[in-house]
């Protein structure tokens, strides 16, 4: 169990403190302040600090610092989870960028958060559509109130993200699947790491308690209804769900069944290995000419994606030498520049066509040093958008919303295939 | 409506724009006391807003830390209002400062026991909670009687509130329990409706009975809760999965029946769930099969826990890092071929790119070992200087273990060879210890590591990673020409030398050569045995270099010098250096805390946890059938502790029903214990028995059997063995003579029976005609909600498996007649 949760501002201030337990007294925030966020601790050193024998369990937002103390031996991924979810429901009330003010401005709510949230330190509710109903100081939307009877009922009870008696105008499911590609290639063009890790989001707006059936191109589904003329399907090699998902469900056949929350929620999140189609090649020449201080970096991409879709906020670091004195860049598309601040070259492509090449050449001159050392050389960095590409091939096959009032629902997917780490040594 | 914009008295402020708060600056004199006017002419003012903002300048004087408890009359006066928010900040100022001003905490307390029996259960709850948390002892008492009306409330989110509140005041004064017989209560509450509540109730439980390990669990329990875990929010599932690690299974079927329960959690995505499936997975491995079974499940979940690190936050990968260290250490191997994902990425935390580091060393086999050796390489000259020593470690670790097969640990030496020679201060340095362990475990690589090593002499200059190279000179000086000039360098320097570890590698190596080679090293050792008896600055130094001197003065044979000086530094291939011998008692205690801060620590609790705080592991239920020496089933050995524990959950699911007032009390407590075995498995066939013919089946007419006899009886077959059936009815019986009558007739007896609110209860026996003359006992309920149907749990006392119970159940049903269809 959690003896105190501390939220601290990034000089160690205390803008929250809720005690729990006895066990643990004020002077806790200072010792963390001491020897986490004064000792520039945080991020080199483990998210989970001992002094003496109390054990720290700490994350961030923004600059802040949401810490639960402990001195029994506890769970630590409980107890990241219920700060996360502290956070979550923070952003619902107060905006996904709070900051101090907002934290400041709204402490009574915050504490209204606290205490229905945790009790003598162990989590208790923490869905935010189910405080809603009963905590709705904050700058939250207001929502019709539902009548007190039925607001009681839903704090406890099974189905707790969803409230009965929900309406909207026009239904409307919104999804958004969101793949974040990785790859690490070494500079002889091996290709070491190769994945991609997605999200499904959602926004319902939905009327009722509707249930949901998804489906997805899984290369398991698929071979199972066994229809001829079908593409074959995409190897999901594991996923996990919203809690909202009946998994024993999804273990049986496959299938994935829910009842949504109202609002975004994230379904799912899925990561595949095999078959991926890498929106970019990238073939870097790198040479160091010692005698002369010189190196120079030729580079070509190449988009592989359809000439109908188009990447965007394309960002290409290409590093240089720390001692770089001058640099000579030529490029056919986008505009790049030297920064020396990052050591590198950035080249920035607004909009990347498909099946297009571009390249870039650059002749950098270094200043002599006393001791030569050698460059480290550290990879090239790709970041791009390319929206309705999927690398993994993935894509909704159906969703069906079936309620009792039979209404219509109107469906929008969206793709995007986004850089995660896309990397190439040279 | 925004909140921010319920301006506060003072200068008017703007939403969003930093606020010049004067309630967060330091707190000037006079601050207190300019509240405590407010709070004076409080119920004067009448707008709502103002109100608030006047509390919450208090609340806010209190999260800095400044003392506030002046105001605590003030703040009393305010309590009674309608307005929620206030009464909530109130309390909280209430709990927080209550223990300093006892007395007149004690006199508000009639309003929130007032509270307590608000019509909102909102505000009951909010009222007990605070009443619970005020930390007087001598409001125990006190406090008690609203507490167990609570606990009986309507509404789940009060009787969850008390349910908390029990602890509190457990915490205050440990006799609370037995005065009021919570124990029993909790036990009883696990059967609540409402999963929240019931979530409370094993926590507090665990709590409450932590000295003997936790809550007490049997088989009807765990059954009870299993089965309804689809009802229960993510932290109430981490609640009873740590139940599970702890319940040994009554047989084999039912641990793989608990395991595909448990299957499908794997699938969330909070992490806490997650990885209290995996311990209890591992937990159930040992009861069932053991190793092998170990190895499968790690397989199983190896999936998963790849998403879940890759998928979560930066906290969680490291939670999960130290987690998967830990199940690599138990299962080697498993996670091989996942070695891709160890990879470091760019944006990491730096805490977790150490640990990656760590487990790829861990991961490396004959196949994968060229991939991880370059990956490792790679990270070498990675900025980070910790990060690169850790990489250089890395390699001389899997050298070492020579786990990468053929050609690996020469891949490696040359690799370090190539550091060594990279002139980068840290980097250099720490290959150079790679290389002096390497030597160690692998002397064929002796030829390999010798030549770069007098030019690195002159360019390492850290003291670790100089002294391994003199090591190395030293142990090599016999291929390595210019050894001897290249300490002599060294050795005239030996007053700039600042670092003991060089001194000492110094002096041993030189003595090594000139062993070796006494010609060439003679006068510089006598140099060198000069410098060093006269350093004061390290005793241990001083005093070798003396040993060192004498023995070369008086020893009679230079060989004695030889084998005092020359000790056997290898190491056979297959054996491990000392410090990583990883211990495998240790291993298990640790594994015994899967899933807590001791994996992250990477020690045991004991070591950071206080006393008052440890849990112990304990294994339940004691008189498990598996557990019992040599298959004796009945005689299974209890120990004192865990017995009491059962006592007291037999004593605490007994049901305050009719059925105490009947003739047999004593049979109540197993029989309501059984009563959750409804939703249980099905039921298992007994070892091998005699088949019985149903059509011989018949019962013996008078039979009798005392109160005692029959618990005793019941107590003797285990609840393994026992068959649990349902028979569907087609009318609810009016009372519970409609069925004993009927049955009485058919010769099987009832020793007690009871109607509670929701169900008949009957305790039935008959004794069975055959020659054996085996005693069935029979436990059953007939619930009043729809489906009507009678749940049947059968013991048979003498040989006899299903096929008896199933004769007997036919007997039943002919019986019933009427009610059965």
């Amino acid at each position: 169990m959690i003896s105190m949760i501390l939220v601290l501002n990034h000089k160690g201030d205390v803008m929250i403190s809720r005690q729990y337990r006895d066990d643990v007294s004020r002077a806790a925030a200072d010792s963390f302040r001491l020897q986490v966020i004064a000792a520039k601790e945080t991020g080199t050193q483990a998210p989970v600090k001992r002094i003496e024998n109390c054990s720290f369990l700490y994350t961030r937002h923004l600059n802040m610092y949401f810490v639960a103390i402990t001195r029994a031996n506890v769970n630590p991924a409980l107890v990241f989870e219920y700060l996360f979810q502290k956070i979550t429901i923070l952003k619902a009330y107060l905006g996904e960028e709070f900051d101090d003010n907002s934290i400041r401005n709204n402490m009574t709510l915050i504490y209204e958060l606290m205490d229905e949230t945790m009790d003598y330190g162990y989590p208790q509710n923490c869905a935010v559509d189910v405080l809603r109903l009963y905590i709705n100081l904050g700058n939250i939307r207001q929502q019709d109130e539902p009548d007190a009877s039925e607001l009681t009922s839903q704090i406890t009870g099974a189905i707790d993200w969803r409230r009965e008696g929900i309406r909207h105008k026009r239904n409307e499911v919104y999804i958004d699947v969101l793949e974040s590609i990785n790859l690490l290639m070494s500079s002889q063009g091996d290709i070491l790491r190769m994945e991609v890790t997605a999200q499904v989001q959602m926004n319902t707006k939905l009327t009722g308690m509707p249930e949901c059936k998804f489906g997805l191109n899984d290369k398991l589904v698929i071979e199972k209804e066994a229809s001829s003329n079908r593409k074959p399907g995409v190897e999901i090699d594991d996923c996990t769900f919203h809690r909202c998902v009946r998994l024993g469900k999804f273990d049986a056949d496959r299938t994935i069944t829910f009842i949504p929350p109202d609002g975004e929620f994230e379904l799912m999140r899925y990561r595949v290995t095999d078959n991926i189609n890498l929106p970019f090649k990238i073939i870097p020449a790198v040479r160091e000419m010692q005698d002369q201080n010189r190196v120079s970096i030729n580079l070509k991409a190449i988009s592989t994606y359809n000439t109908r879709l188009f990447a965007t906020h394309v960002v290409i670091k290409i590093p240089v030498p720390k001692n770089t004195a001058k640099t000579k860049i030529k490029t056919s598309f986008g505009r790049a520049k030297y920064e020396p601040e990052q050591s590198a070259i950035i080249w920035r492509i607004k909009k990347f066509p498909g099946k297009a090449e571009c390249m870039i050449g650059a002749d950098i001159d270094l200043m002599p040093t006393t001791r030569n050392k050698a460059w480290v050389r550290p990879p090239i960095n790709v970041d791009f958008q390319v929206p309705m590409f999927t690398s993994s091939g993935v894509n909704v096959r159906f969703l069906r919303v079936y309620d009792k009032s039979g209404y219509n629902t109107n469906r929008w997917v969206r793709y995007i295939t986004k850089a995660g780490g896309y990397q190439i040594r040279i | 409506m925004s909140y921010n914009n319920n301006a506060p008295p003072g200068p008017p402020q703007n939403q969003g724009a930093p606020v010049p708060d004067s309630y967060f600056t330091e707190s000037r004199k006079g601050e207190v006391n300019e509240l405590r006017n407010l709070l004076r002419n409080f119920s004067t003012q009448k707008d709502m807003k103002k109100k608030r903002e006047i509390i919450k300048k208090v609340i806010a004087y209190m999260t800095l830390g400044i003392d506030v408890s002046r105001l605590f009359t003030e703040m009393m006066l305010v309590i009674e209002t309608r307005d929620l928010v206030i009464k909530k900040m109130v309390y909280l100022f209430l709990c927080n400062y209550a223990t300093a001003n006892p007395e007149l905490a004690q006199m508000c307390t009639n309003t929130l026991t007032k509270d307590c029996n608000n019509d909102d259960p909102m505000v009951r709850g909010l009222a007990l909670r605070s009443l619970c948390s005020l930390r007087l002892p001598q409001m125990v008492e006190y406090v008690s009687e609203p507490l167990n009306r609570a606990l009986n409330d309507s509404h789940a989110y009060v009787r969850k509130t008390a349910v908390m509140g029990i602890l509190k005041l457990y915490h205050l004064d440990e006799e609370i329990l037995e005065r009021n017989g919570f124990v029993d209560t909790l036990y009883d509450m696990l059967k609540d409706p409402d999963a929240a509540v019931v979530t409370n109730c094993i926590l507090v439980l665990n709590e409450l009975m932590q000295k003997s390990g936790g809550m007490a669990i049997n088989r009807a329990i765990m059954l009870h809760l299993l089965n309804r875990l689809g009802e229960f929010s993510e932290f109430g599932v981490v609640a009873v999965l740590d139940l599970v690690p702890r319940y040994i299974p009554a047989n084999q079927e039912e641990g793989y029946q608990i395991m595909n329960l448990l299957d499908p959690v794997l699938g969330t995505t909070n992490a806490g769930a997650f990885m209290a499936v995996i311990f209890a997975f591992l937990s159930l491995a040992e009861n069932l099969a053991g190793k092998e079974m170990k190895q499968q499940i790690v397989t199983r979940v190896k999936a998963p826990v790849i998403t879940m690190m890759t998928g979560g936050s930066a906290e969680l990968m490291y939670v999960m890092l130290k987690h998967v260290d830990a199940l690599i250490e138990l299962c080697p191997g498993v996670f091989d071929d996942e070695y891709r994902q160890f990879y470091l990425r760019h944006h990491e935390p730096t805490n977790v790119k150490y640990l990656k580091i760590q487990v790829l060393a861990k991961l490396a086999n004959p196949t994968n070992a060229p991939d991880i050796v370059g990956e490792l390489s790679e990270c070498v000259s990675d900025s980070d200087a910790t990060l690169s020593r850790l990489s250089v470690q890395a390699l001389a670790r899997i050298a070492c273990r020579d786990v990468g097969g053929e050609g690996c640990a020469e891949n490696i030496t040359c690799r370090l060879i190539e550091m060594v020679d990279l002139d980068i201060a840290h980097i250099s340095s720490e290959a150079a210890t790679a290389l002096a362990a390497i030597l160690r475990k692998n002397p064929s690589l002796r030829e390999l590591i010798a030549p770069p090593l007098p030019r690195a002499l002159k360019y390492i200059h850290e003291g670790r990673g100089k002294a391994s190279v003199i090591h190395l000179l030293g142990e090599l000086g016999d291929i390595i020409p210019e050894a001897p000039y290249a300490l002599e360098k060294l050795i005239d320097g030996y007053d700039h030398i600042k670092c003991s570890e060089v001194k000492s590698a110094l002096l041993t190596s030189t003595i090594k050569l000139f062993l070796k080679r006494p010609p060439e090293v003679q006068r510089m050792l006598g140099r060198l045995l000069q410098s060093a008896t006269e350093d004061v600055s390290c005793q241990d130094l001083h005093d070798r270099a003396l040993l060192y001197y004498r023995l070369l003065r008086n020893a009679p044979d230079p060989s004695i010098v030889d084998q005092v000086v020359k000790t056997n530094m290898q190491i056979a291939g297959s054996a491990n250096f000392a410090e990583e011998n990883f211990d495998e008692d240790m291993r298990d205690e640790l594994m015994k805390e899967f899933n807590t801060l001791s994996i992250v620590f990477g020690t045991t609790s004991d070591n950071f946890v206080s006393e008052e705080n440890q849990i112990k592991f304990v294994k339940m239920p004691a008189e498990h059938p598996l557990d019992g020496g040599a298959g004796s089933v009945e005689s299974a050995p209890v120990n004192p502790v865990d017995s009491l524990a059962s006592q007291v959950q037999e004593a605490s699911l007994l049901d305050h029903g009719p059925v105490d007032t009947t003739p047999a009390p004593a049979t109540a407590p197993m029989a309501a214990e059984m009563d959750l075995l409804g939703f249980g498995t099905e039921p298992t066939p007994a070892p091998v028995v005699p088949p019985v013919a149903a059509s011989t089946f018949s019962l013996i007419p008078n039979v009798a059997l005392s109160g005692d006899e029959y618990q005793s009886k019941w107590g003797a077959v285990s609840d393994a063995d026992a068959h649990v059936i349902i028979v569907p009815l087609t009318t609810l019986p009016p009372s519970t003579d409609a069925v004993e009558t009927p049955l009485s007739q058919a010769s099987i007896k009832t020793m007690a029976s009871g109607e509670l609110p929701t169900e008949f209860k009957f305790f039935l026996y008959a004794q069975d005609a055959s020659s054996d003359g085996s005693i069935i006992m029979v436990q059953a309920s007939i619930g009043k909600s729809s489906p009507c149907e009678m749940l049947l749990t059968i013991k048979i006392s003498g040989p006899g498996g299903f096929e008896k119970a199933d004769a007997f159940v036919n007997v039943l049903k002919n019986a019933l007649g009427a009610y059965a269809s």
